[in-house]
């Protein structure tokens, strides 16, 4: 009897053991293509970049756009073209962590490839996964995607700027995920709009320290 | 789309343990995957036929069984299946509950000869 992706389980505990010896805390950020995870990546680089040390592996099917809108920072960034792949996996993160000085970093985002299902399957050595979920997606997804909900330490609920104007039902949306997830924070942003970054950031300082 | 990643490793590991059995031919792979990993069987069973091509597995059947979701309530021990249900104990409402069965992704056995 064999797990599947076992290989896969065992190169995410050697990063997740590389990570620790450095004291490095490595985010394993989740959403759909388009939910806002850079543009919550370039607010959260601007509110911590006088507080901590933050890196980021920008996961992407083909190109380095992302990449390219967080280079205003000096930090280090590493590009992972999946070329086509739906997720990231746990060799692909082993391999960039080999092109970051691990030393220099207190904190470490990964954007993962923007899909709700593929990248929950894949352990990456994470501290913990956070789920991004834009309004403009719909009220339904926890309920649809449970597995990445139930995974996740804490859903960034993005774009609620956008709410007056669309049918979004946030109280079934936080009763599902209560269902799904009962003690998960959720935290409501809108990065465009700069607001809610504090409570996040807070929050993830919060688990820094833990 | 993560089937076929899952495919790929699972022939990793097939074609390994056949070696080692010294099998000259897979004719069954019996796999086990939890209703948690969201796996769509149609796409899993099209991959499993795409990869299985020009291997000693050309011929071999795949057999998926699906596990469902089991949770233990730490509360009040109780046990309980759920489809799509809420992650809360149906006895004691207790939401603090450990996942028994539901993330499986095994490779129960393959038959050969």
């Amino acid at each position: 009897m064999r797990n599947v992706l076992d290989r896969n389980q065992d190169k995410a505990e050697d990063n997740r053991k590389i990570l620790k010896e450095h004291n490095v805390k490595m985010i394993n950020m989740i959403s759909s293509p388009g939910a806002g995870k850079t543009t919550l990546l370039e607010r959260s680089c601007e509110y911590l970049q006088d507080k901590v040390n933050v890196g980021v592996i920008e996961g992407d099917a083909y190109t380095d756009r992302d990449a390219k809108r967080l280079e205003r920072f000096d930090i280090p960034i590493v590009q992972i073209n999946t070329e086509g792949s739906c997720h990231l996996d746990s060799n692909s993160v082993a391999k960039a962590l080999e092109n970051i000085d691990l030393g220099s970093v207190d904190v470490l985002f990964v954007e993962n490839v923007g899909n709700l299902i593929c990248p929950t399957a894949f352990d990456l050595g994470e501290d913990f996964v956070v789920a991004v979920l834009s309004t403009t997606e719909g009220h339904d997804k926890p309920a649809k995607y449970p597995m990445l909900f139930r995974k996740a330490k804490a859903t960034i609920l993005n774009k609620t700027d956008l709410l007056p104007y669309i049918n979004f039902d946030l109280p079934g949306f936080e009763k599902d995920l209560k269902d799904i997830n009962p003690h998960m924070p959720i935290i409501q942003t809108s990065a465009t709009q700069a607001s809610g970054i504090d409570q996040w950031n807070l929050w993830l300082m919060g688990e820094l320290k833990g | 789309m993560h089937e076929l990643a899952m495919v790929q490793n699972m022939f990793r590991i097939i074609l390994e343990v056949a070696d080692q059995n010294q099998l000259q031919k897979i004719t069954r792979v019996n796999f086990e995957v939890g209703k948690m990993q969201q796996i769509v069987p149609e796409y899993f069973e099209f991959a499993f036929e795409a990869t299985k091509e020009n291997t000693i597995a050309s011929e071999a059947q795949l057999s998926l069984s699906f596990i469902p979701i089991t949770l233990k309530c730490k509360a009040c021990n109780h046990e309980f299946t759920i489809a799509d249900g809420a992650f809360i104990c149906p006895k004691c409402q207790e939401t603090d509950l450990e996942l028994i069965s539901g993330n499986e992704l095994l490779i129960k056995s393959i038959e050969g000869d």
